[in-house]
C-alpha cells in the first residue's frame, strides 16, 4: 500500500480543497487518502495513449 | 401470505383481492415490523389509503388501469414525492417538502400504485450505514443486527420483510443490486438512460441509474415497464420507446458468460455464493443456453475508474455544503465527499480516458455472448457495526463495473449461506437488453426455488 502522506502535507492539501473537518476525523481520512492514492496509479498504469479521449466527449449542438 | 406483484394483480384483476385490504395489511405489517427494521423513515398512511380506496374504486368499475393498479409500494427517500417530505436521509434536507413528484414517481402513480411512504437511504445514497443522522439506518430483516448494503437499505428491507410489494431504487456503485444481494430480493440496474432521473436527487451523474426492487425478477419487469422511457429534460435519457417485457425466451442459442476471475480471482465470493454462481449457470444451460468462459478487464481497473469517477462527481454535487456546513453530513457521507474534494481535474480526465477503453475492451471480450454471469456480492450480510467506512477503497465490488459500461445488470437469490443468509448472482446484458437479463432472471428463481423462503416473522 502507498504510504499516507505527512499530516502537514495532507492537512495542506484539505485546506487547498477548502475542506474543513473536525480534527478527530481528519487521520481516517489520511489513512483511506492513501488507498485511493492505489487507484490513482492503476488509472495511470499503463499510460493512456496520448490522444485518448474520455468516455464523453463533447458535441456541438447538443440541448442544454 | 405475502403476494407478489404479479400474483396481486391477478387477483386484483379478478376482484378477488381489494387494494385496500392488501393496503391494510401492509400498513399493519409496517407497524408491527418497522419499529425493529427502520425501513421507513415516513409512512404516509392517509396518502395509501386514499390512493387504495381509488384503485378499488377503479377496480370495481372494471377501469384498472393496469397490473400496479392498486399495489402497494414506496420511493426511496431521495425520489422526490410532491407534497411529502424527501429528505436524502440528511439533516441537511430534513424538513424539504418538494413541489413535484420525480418523473419516475409520476409514471407509478399513474400506473395506479398505492404509496405507503418513503424508504430509508444511506445519507444522499452514498453515507451509510450511519448511527448519527436524524433517522437510524435500516436492518437486515433475516437477522437485524446484519447489514442490508446500500444506499437503497429501505427499500431491501421492506421488500424482503413484506411491508411493500415493490419499491424504488437508485445504483450508482452497487446501490440497488447490494441490497438486492443482501436482503435476498430482485433488483435491477437498468441500461443507462432507459429510466428518467429527474426528480431524484443525485450522487454521480454520469453514474446514476433509477430503477425497481421487488421478491421476484417478475415483478421488477412490471415495475421497470411502469417507469421507464424517454425524458427529454433529462439529458441522460436515451429517446427510445417504453420497453415491453417478455419474461418467456427461448434459451437454445443464447450464450452466457461465466465471468469467473471476477468472483474467483479478483474477489473470491464465498463457497455459498459461488456454489449459485454455478447453480444458476446449470440452470440456464439446461435450458438450452450455451455457458462459456468470458475474461473482462479485472474489478481493479474497474473499481479504480468507477470510484474516481463516482466520487469526482459525487464532490461536485456536494462541494458547496461541504465548505459551508459539512458538519449537517453525518460522518460517513462527510469523509466520503471529503475525499472525492482531494481529486484533481487529471484524476477525473485520467478516469474518462480508462472509462472508454474499459467500454471498448469489455464489449470486445463479449461479442457473441447475450448475458454475463458472476457475483453481486461476496457472501452474506456482514454485522451492521462492523462495516467499514472504507470499504470500497479495500476490496473491489461486483457491480461498479456495470455502472461504469451502463449495461443492465440484475441481482437474483440463489441461496442461503452457512450463516442462513441470502446468497446472490448477478445476471448482466448488453445494452437495452434489460428485458433478456430479466427473463434470465425469472427463468432463475423458477428453477432454484429461493422465492418460497422469507425472512423470519420477528
Amino acid at each position: 500500500m502507498a504510504e499516507p502522506l505527512p499530516p502537514e502535507e495532507f492537512a495542506l492539501l484539505l485546506a487547498r480543497a477548502g475542506i474543513a473537518l473536525p480534527p478527530e476525523e481528519v487521520e481516517s481520512l489520511r489513512q483511506a487518502h492513501a488507498k485511493l492514492a492505489q487507484m490513482l496509479a492503476l488509472l495511470r498504469d499503463p499510460p493512456p495513449a496520448l490522444a485518448a479521449e474520455p468516455a464523453f466527449a463533447f458535441a456541438a449542438g447538443e440541448r442544454a | 401470505m405475502i403476494p407478489t406483484i404479479a400474483e396481486a394483480a391477478r387477483l386484483i384483476a379478478a376482484r378477488r383481492l381489494s387494494p385496500v385490504e392488501l393496503t391494510q395489511a401492509c400498513l399493519a405489517r409496517i407497524a408491527a415490523r418497522n419499529p425493529a427494521l427502520h425501513a421507513f423513515i415516513l409512512v404516509t398512511e392517509e396518502r395509501a389509503l386514499a390512493d387504495a380506496k381509488a384503485a378499488e374504486a377503479r377496480q370495481m368499475a372494471g377501469a384498472l388501469k393496469g397490473p400496479l393498479d392498486g399495489i402497494p409500494i414506496a420511493h426511496k427517500d431521495i425520489y422526490d414525492t410532491a407534497g411529502i417530505r424527501t429528505t436524502a436521509h440528511s439533516a441537511q434536507l430534513q424538513d424539504r417538502v418538494p413541489e413535484e413528484d420525480a418523473v419516475t414517481v409520476a409514471k407509478w402513480r399513474a400506473a395506479g400504485v398505492v404509496l405507503l411512504g418513503k424508504l430509508a437511504t444511506h445519507e444522499f445514497a452514498f453515507g451509510g450505514p450511519s448511527f448519527d443522522l436524524p433517522w437510524p439506518p435500516a436492518r437486515n430483516p433475516w437477522d437485524t443486527e446484519r447489514f442490508t448494503a446500500g444506499s437503497s437499505s429501505g427499500t431491501g428491507a421492506a421488500v424482503a420483510a413484506g411491508l411493500i410489494l415493490g419499491g424504488t431504487g437508485s445504483d450508482t456503485g452497487g446501490s440497488i443490486r447490494g441490497p438486492a444481494a443482501l436482503c435476498g430480493i430482485a433488483g435491477i440496474k437498468p441500461s443507462y438512460g432507459l429510466c428518467s432521473r429527474r426528480g431524484i436527487l443525485p450522487l454521480a451523474q454520469t453514474l446514476d441509474h433509477a430503477g425497481p426492487m421487488a421478491w421476484t425478477s417478475e415483478d421488477c419487469a412490471l415495475l421497470l415497464e411502469a417507469m421507464a422511457g424517454h425524458d427529454p429534460l433529462d439529458p441522460g435519457s436515451a429517446d427510445r420507446p417504453p420497453p415491453r417485457f417478455d419474461l418467456a425466451q427461448e434459451w437454445r442459442g443464447r450464450r452466457v458468460g461465466l465471468v469467473r476471475h471476477m468472483h474467483e480471482q479478483d474477489h473470491p465470493v464465498s463457497p455459498a455464493t459461488l456454489r449459485g454462481i454455478e447453480e444458476t449457470a446449470a440452470i440456464l444451460r439446461d435450458l438450452g443456453a450455451e455457458v462459456v468462459e468470458v475474461r473482462l478487464p479485472s474489478l481493479a481497473e474497474f473499481n479504480a475508474a468507477g470510484w474516481v469517477t463516482l466520487s469526482a462527481e459525487a464532490w461536485a454535487v456536494h462541494e458547496a455544503w461541504m465548505r459551508t456546513r459539512p458538519l449537517k453530513y453525518g460522518e460517513f457521507l462527510r469523509a466520503r465527499l471529503a475525499l472525492g474534494g482531494l481529486l484533481s481535474a487529471g484524476d477525473y480526465i485520467q478516469a474518462q480516458r480508462r472509462r472508454r477503453e474499459l467500454i471498448a475492451r469489455s464489449l470486445a471480450a463479449t461479442e457473441g455472448v447475450d448475458l454475463l454471469l458472476t457475483a453481486a456480492a461476496p457472501g452474506e450480510a456482514p454485522r451492521l457495526r462492523e462495516v467499514s467506512k472504507w470499504a470500497s477503497l479495500e476490496k473491489p465490488n461486483f457491480t461498479i463495473p456495470f455502472n461504469l459500461l451502463g449495461w443492465p445488470a440484475l441481482s437474483v437469490c440463489t441461496g442461503f449461506g452457512e450463516g442462513g443468509l441470502p446468497v446472490a448472482a448477478q445476471i448482466v446484458g448488453k445494452p437495452w437488453q434489460d428485458g433478456l437479463v430479466l427473463a434470465a432472471g425469472h427463468a432463475v428463481e423458477r428453477a432454484n426455488g429461493h422465492r418460497a423462503r422469507r425472512p423470519p416473522e420477528a
